[in-house]
């Protein structure tokens, strides 16, 4: 009797790994993303090929000390193209339609400065 | 027209998800580091060196050919509706789940209900909706937010179903067209959002009203206020660092602030009644407020059980505050411009009970006269204005910041004997009872306007409830019906 019990209990513990296997807990959970519409597709413009003669807008939205960094900017521009006019815009981050198309209309390519 | 975005390190994965929500991905980017951006800004002399270790990048971004890689669209794959997730055990398995959505930053952090279909599927029995209504993209990733996509993250946050229904109004204050989600959710101001429930619900479910209020410790007014940053994680997908840019986080970090007005306590109408509503409907009020101080932040007026502070003390202090802001009468270079500090305000007042009750009682205020009376002592006297601040008013009439409605009443206040409101609007300062006895007034305020659509503070009316009688249809729905 003894000798038959001690055989069963052998028997279990080679099965236990199998019974363990066998209770894997599989949770099937339901995703908490928002589908998120993709937006219209809208590559880079074309860059201007050259900087020499062309007129470059720097826009920024007036936090504090960037216009230290942007007269760098500025300088370096006037030095190492003489050539090159620059026009400097501060207004808000989201500078709106009418901005837009008025700075679209007075220069070449823009520098637009978050500074966060 | 050929552009390249200046950013800083900190901002530059915020720069590529904004570029990439609004149909820009491969926009052009420079991003300075933020070590030297911010400590070297101080002087020309010192930011020089930093805009010449840029310069190159700069003009090669400008200048080089925008190439066929550029010109193509990234395709995404849409996100899979179930996941599954195994482990040895159930609690090995809900492990691997809180780890597997934390490291896809679907989760706050702290360990969330697993949103199983059985799960949320017993949430969605909290509301006659359809799951599939959408109640609006939300900010800033504009994640589409349907009632099951709400459901699953109140069941992560821990709500029972009979909370949905809140929830759910609290989620279409978020993505209505009108609401600036977007700057409190993103700002690296500490913005916050504060959740309170006017109406015979807060009852039913058992929120706090009452003496700590915004504590923990009651599940309703817990897991509703996480539910919404759930939703806002999820939804909006915002994340810390990446397009949550709050320097020092905000103080709706796991759960947003939510409460019940105290109308057994209140002297006065619901304040549901201010706004439009029936008195049986029970409606969510969202509003932002200045979370750590922005904008004034959260301020506390009276002795609570401490000290002895008269109610007409309470109640100047609270004014006075209100006018310190001096609204568009401050003097800025472009005159009031939301963002730049020169915006006129907007206050959430929750006055204790106690404090209501003397007001009412032994100073005879009623709702409508102390709402008339904090908008007119909110105001500042024309002779108290230097010419700066006149010229400011000036140009918030010449721009059209002042509303039409309301530029005959600043005019009037720039001339000799007028006053100017301190509010752009009557009401702006929004107040309910809450807390218990003894308790504090406390005033959180924002933005008037936000930086990207118009409002700051929003009600909607709760609906479509089935586990508890209030809140199963709304004044407003046969408002809609009959349109």
């Amino acid at each position: 009797m003894k000798r038959l019990l001690q055989g069963m209990a052998v028997g279990v513990l080679l099965l236990l790994p199998g019974l363990l296997q066998a209770a894997e807990v599989a949770l099937e959970v339901l995703n908490p993303r928002g589908e998120i519409p993709p937006p219209p597709f809208h590559a880079p413009s074309e860059r201007v090929s050259a900087l020499d003669g062309k007129t470059v807008g720097i826009y920024w939205i007036g936090k504090a000390g960037g216009d230290n960094f942007w007269d760098g900017v500025e300088q370096l521009l006037n030095e190492r193209y003489p050539n090159t006019k620059t026009v400097r815009y501060q207004g808000p981050f989201d500078l709106g339609d009418e901005r837009a198309t008025q700075i679209v209309k007075e220069v070449d390519t823009v520098l637009y400065g978050v500074g966060d | 027209m050929p552009t390249v975005y200046f950013t800083t390190s900190q901002f530059n994965e915020n720069a590529h998800l904004s570029a990439e929500d609004n149909g820009v991905p491969n926009m052009r980017i420079v991003a300075v580091a933020a070590d030297k951006f911010y400590r070297e800004r101080i002087s020309k002399e010192r930011a020089a060196p930093v805009a010449a270790a840029y310069f190159d990048e700069m003009i090669a971004k400008l200048t080089q050919p925008v190439t066929a890689e550029e010109k193509s669209p990234k395709t995404k794959t849409s996100s899979r509706d179930t996941i599954k997730v195994t482990g040895e055990s159930l609690e090995a398995a809900l492990e691997n789940l809180n780890d597997q959505f934390l490291s896809s930053q679907w989760t706050d952090g702290l360990p969330v209900v697993a949103p199983t279909v059985e799960r949320v599927k017993w949430m969605l029995s909290g509301t006659t909706r359809s799951p599939e209504e959408e109640l609006g993209p939300i900010s800033p990733r504009n994640g589409m937010a349907t009632v099951e996509k709400v459901a699953i993250n109140a069941v992560m946050a821990g709500a029972k179903p009979e909370y949905l229904p809140v929830i759910l109004a609290a989620v279409e204050g978020l993505a209505d067209p009108q609401f600036d989600e977007l700057h409190f959710a993103t700002s690296t101001g500490s913005f916050n959002l504060v959740i309170g429930v006017s109406g015979p619900i807060a009852d039913e479910i058992g929120m706090n009203s009452g003496l700590g209020m915004f504590s923990y410790g009651n599940r309703a007014n817990s897991t509703i206020g996480r539910a919404i940053r759930m939703a806002m994680i999820n939804l909006g997908q915002t994340w810390p660092a990446a397009n949550d840019m709050a320097l020092v986080g905000r103080p709706g970090a796991h759960a947003f602030p939510t409460f019940a007005e105290n109308q057994a306590q209140s002297p006065w109408e619901p304040y549901r009644l201010s706004q439009g509503f029936a008195e049986s409907d029970s409606v969510v009020t969202i509003s932002v407020t200045g979370g750590y101080g922005q904008m004034g932040g959260t301020k506390i007026y009276g002795g609570g059980a401490v000290a002895l502070v008269p109610p007409e003390n309470v109640l100047k202090s609270v004014i006075d505050d209100i006018k310190s802001g001096r609204g568009a009468v401050r003097e800025t270079p472009n005159g009031p411009v939301s963002g730049f500090g020169g915006s006129h305000r907007k206050f959430f007042i929750l006055f204790n009970p106690e404090i209501a009750q003397e007001l009412q009682d032994r100073l005879g205020y009623s709702r409508e006269s102390l709402q008339a009376y904090i908008d007119d002592q909110t105001s500042v006297a024309f002779e108290d204005l230097h010419p700066a601040e006149i010229a400011s008013v000036q140009r918030a009439i010449d721009s059209g910041y002042i509303p039409a409605d309301r530029v005959e009443t600043f005019k009037a206040g720039l001339k000799p004997g007028g006053k100017v409101p301190g509010l752009l609007r009557p009401g702006d300062a929004h107040f309910m009872v809450a807390g218990g006895i003894p308790g504090y007034t406390i005033t959180m305020s924002s933005y008037r306007n936000g930086i990207y659509k118009p409002e700051s503070h929003i009600s909607k009316a709760v609906s479509g409830a089935t586990l508890t009688q209030a809140g199963r249809t709304s004044s407003q729905d046969s408002v809609a019906a009959k349109q």
